[in-house]
């Protein structure tokens, strides 16, 4: 199944995304692009988006008798396929890569 | 709230009581009452009362307030944490940005669920200084039998935090009986620490131990033990020791992430029933177990004669 | 056939190394759940 390639993340992540300030990562979380400066309000803003997508992760996790960093992983592989062209991923080597 | 002002100084104070606010997924949570708070401390449900009083003067605004909880459940402290439930008790905070305690505060708590580890029924004893640490004299959790604390430390709020967790008097038989793997079964006492380190909102344990506090034994005979009694050998020879191993010194060693898999390491020195054909006795053994396992609730599940490997060395030549 | 005693020896123990690695299946299914739990929750994902 195609991922809708816009998620609805608020306005202010949309737009750090598309700047490469801030990317999908491998680990399944959103992180700050190596050297990019964030704002006290943007950083709070992931902080508070990798906390529900932790919470959704232990979820599904106990449902399915896996451990949390199997969820996040496969939820990350499905997130990296999504980002478009100009958005910056972080790898499983931990490299920050453009899309 | 009430409020009085004083027009010379143009100083001036304004104070918030509540009863009976409740956090709702909607309503209010505590990002609102504090924006430090958010994605640290959120998606909290449950009760609180208490009063913020906020005084304005020439140098600036200062906060205080006295809350208490009733019952409240959020996910957090940091990511690490994925949920606390059943948080109980007054906390009285000199400021709230940044926020900081008046001083050492007591809560209990039922739940602290940082997946692989959870905490339960515990007594917390903590001061938020207001310099991005927290100082924990005293946290308290009844743990297998036995009691799992934090004693005098101190961690940063904000970078990468290493908790020493202490465990006393801890029983193997409770732990058999918790991983509840059929045909498992033992006892002993042991005493260990789990270095927690917290760090980029993930909780892993580095170089845990726990060393046993005086003899004891490991029992195993559950489907593993048939097939290797089968298989004949090396195999047999490894699970009928297993059956009962009773051990003078046992040390266990524990590293991995509490969200994804722990690394433990087993050792025990003893003595372990071996019958073969030509060769039937109790005698003294070196044994390690090396388990990776995901979660140790994924134990039930475990079927340990699927993939282990076995490696015997020599001793086994002193046939009389 | 003979039964041999085993002589215990303290400095000649048995030694024995188990190494037990417990797999998780993840089952296929799983990936039907990660494309909902990404298509539920757009305003995390």
């Amino acid at each position: 199944a195609t991922m809708s390639p816009v998620s609805a993340a608020s306005a202010l992540v949309e737009n750090a995304k598309n700047r490469c300030i801030v990317g999908e990562q491998a680990d399944g979380y959103l992180g700050v692009v190596t050297g990019a400066n964030v704002s006290d309000e943007l950083r709070r803003e992931i902080r508070d988006i990798n906390q529900q997508r932790k919470t959704a992760y232990a979820n599904l996790a106990k449902r399915n008798g896996v451990t949390i960093e199997v969820t996040a992983a496969l939820t990350a592989e499905k997130l990296l396929n999504g980002a478009t062209a100009g958005q910056c991923i972080r790898n499983q080597a931990g490299q920050w890569v453009k899309v | 709230g009430t409020g009085t002002q004083d027009m010379q100084k143009a100083s001036g104070q304004t104070v918030f009581s509540f009863e009976g606010l409740s956090f709702t997924p909607e309503g209010v949570q505590p990002n609102k009452l504090s924006p430090v708070l958010k994605g640290f401390v959120d998606a909290a449900n449950g009760e609180m009362g208490g009063e913020m009083v906020f005084e304005w003067g020439p140098n600036g605004v200062t906060s205080a307030a006295n809350f208490g909880f009733d019952n409240i459940s959020f996910a957090g402290p940091t990511r690490a944490v994925t949920r606390t439930s059943g948080f109980n008790g007054a906390v009285a905070l000199t400021n709230l940005m940044p926020v900081q305690t008046d001083g050492q505060q007591t809560v209990t708590v039922d739940v602290v669920d940082m997946d692989a580890l959870k905490l339960v029924d515990g007594t917390i004893t903590f001061d938020v200084p207001g310099n991005d640490t927290i100082i924990i004299p005293q946290a308290e959790f009844p743990w297998f039998g036995g009691v799992i604390g934090v004693y005098d430390a101190e961690a940063s709020l904000t970078g990468e935090a290493k908790v020493p967790l202490r465990a006393d008097n801890v029983d193997l038989q409770q732990i058999f009986e918790y991983v509840d793997v059929n045909g498992l079964s033992g006892e002993g006492v042991m005493n260990g620490v789990l270095p927690v380190v917290f760090e980029d909102g993930k909780a892993r344990i580095e170089d845990g131990y726990f060393k046993s506090a005086g003899p004891g034994a490991i029992r195993y005979q559950g489907a593993a033990a048939e097939q290797a009694a089968a298989a004949g050998g090396n195999a047999k020879i490894a699970f009928d020791i297993l059956r009962d191993l009773r051990y003078n010194s046992m040390e266990v060693r524990v590293n991995g992430a509490l969200d994804g898999r722990l690394d433990f390491q087993m050792f025990f020195e003893g003595t372990g029933e071996v019958n073969m054909e030509n060769a039937k006795g109790r005698v003294p053994v070196k044994y390690t177990i090396s388990l990776d396992a995901a979660l140790l609730e994924l134990l039930q599940q475990a079927n340990l004669s699927r993939s282990f490997q076995l490696q015997i060395e020599r001793g086994l030549q002193n046939v009389e | 056939c003979t039964t041999v005693t085993l002589k215990g020896d303290e400095n000649e123990p048995i030694v024995v190394n188990l190494n037990v690695k417990i797999d998780q299946e993840v089952r296929v299914k799983l990936d039907r759940e990660i494309e909902d739990l990404i298509s539920d929750n757009p305003d995390i994902f």
